[in-house]
């Protein structure tokens, strides 16, 4: 059994109650809803960049603003902006991500009042012209919260911002690498807490506090947890502890990931271009693993299937968010691209939060057993 | 009285369905692309563009949507997903629909100035059929495409030009493209000035008369046909109003509608008509129109083309949207507005609470109702009729 080490208690209480952490932070906080606005240029501002997730509450007034048909992941967005829960961001920076978030870019600009909105117009490709065209709007970006704040972000400070992003990064996927190889062994739920903290604390203390965790697991020695069947989980916006721990209880551990804030997020570096910071910026962030709303579906699916051997998985478990067009027309390919490839994979569809856990467990237990006779 | 260019609009079509066949059998390149490409460029390099939205606006008229969305959905293709998608991929795999099998594209051109699903609905097409794929970035604009956003559409422009020239063999001439945008500028302008006579009151037609009319304006821009076509339907248009000859005599209400029709049920505009409820202008029709997709500069063409594609209607935030929802309201006077929340249209449809909202603190009264553009598994005509009286009734009062 991992000897519990301080640093996870700690990531755990943080997950527990993000509002509780949130309070803490003593910087201006600005929010943003997926892995493609840059947190670089928010941290040079010397404010605190924060990916909203999904909260647990019910959604309220949210699901009368918007049509019952947009996926309940943005709905739940929409209520946080409406309903005062992110009364505490300065700002809100978006991006066409998808059409779901598109649209509670549009509502929450007609909502927003004199705070600060930006939205970001992202480009789907990446090619020379595409970067430039992002990077000279990732000034824009940042002149917008200079004028706005009256804060200067000069080279120096993006290029000591990008520096600590890449350091998160490179520590992130040390770690990834560290359960990859079984150094370091740890539940579905745990990994699950510790990964979708990283764009949700700060930079510096997060990695510190990754850092830490790493030396003390890795100086327990710990072994499998017994009989647990590896499995990678791949998805979206699934951000519910809950699902996690369902994973646990059917003797199933993720050993790797897919997700929009998971090892996506981490993978690419921002290396040094002569056009300057934006321009590398611009760079790494349309050059790394898409989501299914980019539209590059190879590049996503070669990453999965490389993880997953690479981590021994033995399956995979897809979560699709009811209404996500994207992963919705993504599943059946990537299925097919699994499958051909000996690996084999569950689809689960449900919501921004579990509904119904004696659901999932069956059909998790149903897929544990399966995998775990193919051992 | 029936308006002759309906009945040319059925040889149009048919017309260009026999294109794509013919440049099937003799080699012309066939180009699948989506709504948003320009097709004055494919017309004047002598490729055929396959639109795959009037492709599947034909499955959805013909209530046939249903029957090839199960392939797809047999496939692992969600209901929730945009209809066309699925209705036109389901008749890709199963190689069946109205045209039989379909002729095999030489390359696919996609572009993101509609909405994020195209993407995914090309990922398909490509996996369906190998060919090589374009897709024309084209990120959002607040208004319109300007400064370096408009510098980078021309740069797709010509990037999708050169993917055009490399795999089709085809080679551009500006003096060509020139040739056909001045058709299509003429063309754009005819359409312009009949959806200008929908002012009139009692307005010269319904709601189904431009939803109709607008294949030629998707698909033809740049063609002879196209060209004579509108010229019709204007002279039509103009000779009901000369005549006083209208589709709904006693128009009560004039009414818009928002978002795409109901394609297979575009007889609710006729059902309503007869209750003195006419639709006298919507807002899809407009985005073929000259806030969207105006005349082109016959200097520079190649930008021209460019700024429409970057600001295409649904590139555009709400701030533009509900501007344009503003005039034609108040043009066209208007005094009720129809949200049609496409289920399958999340680019369109997920902003309409908060139109209706804007609209409602104008003193605009407005209804939502939810159907889908193509497909007819959960439709509730009688509920959407019932809602749309209110509304009436609601002005009446
Ligand atoms: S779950 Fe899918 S549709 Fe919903 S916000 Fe995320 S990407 Fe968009
Ligand atoms: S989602 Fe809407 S814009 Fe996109 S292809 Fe479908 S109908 Fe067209």
């Amino acid at each position: 059994m991992i000897k519990e080490s301080e640093a996870l208690n700690e990531f755990r209480n943080i997950r527990k109650d993000l509002p509780e952490y949130l309070k803490k932070i003593n910087k201006p906080v600005m929010g943003y809803f997926e892995t493609y606005v840059p947190e670089e240029i928010i941290y040079a501002a010397g404010m605190h960049p924060l990916r909203i997730s999904p909260n647990d509450r019910q959604i309220a007034i949210g699901g009368s603003k918007i049509e019952s048909f947009a996926c309940s992941v943005s709905i739940n967005f929409l209520d946080q902006l409406l309903n005062g829960t992110l009364s505490f961001l300065k700002g809100v920076i978006f991006s066409r991500y998808c059409d779901s978030l598109r649209a509670i870019a549009d509502i929450w600009q007609e909502n927003a009042g004199d705070s600060f909105y930006h939205f970001i117009p992202y480009p789907t490709i990446s090619t020379k012209e595409s970067i430039n065209f992002l990077s000279d709007e990732l000034k824009k970006l940042a002149d917008h919260i200079s004028d706005y704040f009256n804060i200067k972000i000069d080279e120096e400070m993006l290029t000591e911002a990008i520096r600590i992003s890449n350091k998160k990064r490179l520590t992130v996927l040390k770690f990834y690498d560290l359960i990859k190889k079984e150094k370091i062994v740890i539940s579905s739920a745990d990994f699950f807490s510790i990964i979708s903290l990283a764009t949700i604390m700060d930079s510096i203390e997060y990695t510190q506090k990754l850092e830490q965790l790493m030396k003390q697991t890795e100086l327990t020695g710990n072994r499998p947890i017994e009989n647990s069947i590896k499995v990678a989980i791949s998805g979206i916006m699934l951000e519910s502890t809950q699902f996690f721990e369902i994973v646990d209880k059917t003797g199933m551990r993720m050993v790797t990931d897919d997700l929009m804030f998971g090892s996506r997020a981490f993978k690419e570096l921002v290396i040094k271009t002569k056009e300057g910071p934006c321009h590398a910026i611009s760079k790494r962030y349309l050059n790394k693993i898409p989501c299914s709303t980019k539209g590059n579906i190879d590049l996503r699916i070669d990453e999965l299937i490389k993880d997953c051997k690479e981590a021994g998985v033995k399956g995979v478990i897809f979560y699709l968010v009811t209404f996500c067009d994207s992963e919705e027309c993504e599943f059946p390919i990537l299925r097919k691209r699994l499958q051909a490839e000996g690996i084999p994979v569950i689809g689960l569809e449900g919501g921004y939060r579990v509904n119904s856990e004696g659901q999932f467990l069956t059909r998790l237990e149903a897929f544990a057993e399966q995998i775990g006779e193919e051992l | 009285m029936r308006l002759q260019a309906t009945g040319n609009l059925k040889k149009l079509i048919s017309g260009y369905y026999d294109d794509l066949k013919k440049s099937a059998e003799s080699g012309r390149p066939i180009a699948w692309v989506n709504v948003g490409i320009p097709c004055e460029i494919f017309y004047a390099m002598d490729i055929f563009p396959f639109y795959t939205e009037n492709y599947g606006a034909m499955l959805g008229a013909r209530k046939e949507a249903v029957k090839y969305s199960k392939f797809a959905e047999a496939d692992g293709i969600s209901k929730h997903t945009c209809s066309y998608l699925r209705s036109t991929y389901g008749s890709l795999i199963s190689q069946e629909g109205p045209l039989g099998k379909l002729p095999e594209p030489t390359v696919l051109v996609e572009t993101s100035n509609s909405c994020v699903t195209v993407l995914s609905w090309w990922r398909l097409i490509e996996k369906a059929t190998h060919a090589s794929c374009f897709l024309f970035d084209s990120p959002m604009v607040e208004y319109e495409s300007t400064g370096s956003h408009l510098t980078y559409q021309i740069s797709e422009t010509k990037r999708m030009i050169r993917f055009l020239e490399a795999e089709t063999g085809k080679k551009f001439d500006l003096s060509r493209l020139k040739k056909v945008v001045r058709i299509s500028n003429e063309g754009k302008r005819l359409w312009r000035q009949t959806m200008e006579l929908r002012t009139n009151h009692p307005s010269p037609l319904t709601g189904a008369d431009l939803f109709t009319h607008m294949f030629p304006m998707v698909a033809l821009r740049g063609t002879k046909q196209y060209l004579e076509h509108l010229k019709m339907l204007y002279r039509e248009t103009k000779e009901r109003i000369d005549l006083g000859e209208y589709p709904v005599a006693k128009e009560k209400h004039r009414f818009l509608w928002d978002n795409l029709p109901i394609w297979h049920d575009l007889r609710l505009f006729d059902e309503l008509a007869k209750k003195g409820i006419n639709f006298v202008t919507d807002t899809y029709t407009q985005a073929w129109g000259d806030k969207f997709m105006g005349e082109v500069a016959l200097d520079n063409p190649i930008k021209g083309l460019a700024y429409y594609t970057g600001g295409g209607f649904l590139n555009v935030h709400i701030k533009k949207r509900f501007s344009v929802l503003l005039d034609i309201i108040d043009r066209y006077d208007v005094d009720g507005v129809v949200f049609h929340a496409d289920r399958s249209c999340k680019s369109y449809s997920l902003i309409q609470v908060q139109l209706a909202d804007q609209l409602r603190q104008k003193g605009i009264p407005s209804v939502i109702i939810e159907a889908d553009h193509n497909d007819t598994r959960d439709y509730n005509r009688e509920n959407i009729i019932a809602r749309i009286e209110t509304l009436a009734e609601m002005g009446e009062k």
